[in-house]
């Protein structure tokens, strides 16, 4: 049993990154100190019951992930999961190669031209479920395993969530390419 | 001779792959191919690139206030 006296010792160092996850939730600096600081005062009371040796960190993006979800998402209007575009395999990379020609060097700076600042747009615009696991993988870094035990599903449902979320986004990634002229659309 | 059937084992696993998920003799299937098939090679080289992209794309800095402001929070709510 974790002891309550060694909670800011243990916890206050993750604050930074907790925020920063958080706003990457929120998307408002505003929302994410309120997301924060309302996951310490939760994390703080539920201390006692936190057990150690297991995964302080993981434990804590679950609350804040939790904490996001149960203050966000009803207010949220975004695209359900049956709007997520189905592509196949490593759909943007075959495509800036249809049209761009066959060098690596020419889809690297397609890509670099757009995706500085669409990025983010990009990933916020998939649903809730594939936004949250393509997050925790390639913003925080997080193992498959510590995946599921933040959002609480099973891990056959991150792959295939990460899977899926990162092919929509591939083909969002695409679609603004097109949109803003730096590749011609390819015909089918 | 490539076998064009590990490409499609390739392609369908080159998430797990990058993220440093598949068991160790799935990986070295998957090195093996690489090694084999520059086309696959190239995608891969792409796919590690758009990774390390996107993690760039997402980096967040924490103000220092934020932190002050939360530890005053936790004193005053305890």
């Amino acid at each position: 049993m974790a002891d309550q006296a060694d909670f800011e010792r243990e916890v206050l160092p993750l604050a930074r990154q907790l925020y920063a996850h958080a706003l990457r939730l929120t998307r408002r600096p505003v929302d994410a100190e309120d997301v924060l600081q309302e996951s310490y005062l939760k994390a703080y009371r539920a201390y006692d019951s936190f057990e150690e040796g297991t995964n302080l960190r993981a434990w804590m993006y679950r609350i804040v992930t939790n904490t996001y979800i149960n203050k966000y998402r009803k207010q949220q209007r975004r695209p359900s999961e049956v709007e997520l575009a189905d592509v196949g395999d490593m759909y943007l990379y075959r495509r800036l190669q249809s049209v761009g020609g066959s060098a690596v060097s020419a889809e690297r700076e397609a890509l670099d031209s757009l995706i500085d600042d669409r990025i983010r747009e990009a990933i916020d615009a998939l649903p809730e479920n594939f936004r949250l696991p393509v997050l925790l993988a390639d913003a925080e870094g997080f193992a498959y395993k510590e995946i599921a035990e933040i959002l609480d599903v099973p891990i056959g449902t991150v792959m295939s969530r990460l899977h899926r979320g990162r092919k929509a986004l591939q083909k969002e990634l695409y679609d603004l390419a097109v949109e803003r002229g730096i590749v011609e659309a390819a015909h089918d | 001779m490539i076998d064009h059937s590990a490409c499609a084992e390739a392609a369908a696993r080159v998430y797990p792959f990058l993220d440093g998920e598949l068991t160790w003799i799935r990986r070295v299937k998957v090195r093996w191919h690489l090694r084999a098939c520059t086309r696959c090679q190239a995608a891969f080289v792409f796919e590690t690139y758009l990774k390390g992209k996107v993690s760039e794309g997402l980096v967040e800095e924490c103000p220092d206030d934020v932190i002050e402001r939360l530890r005053g929070f936790l004193a005053d709510n305890r």
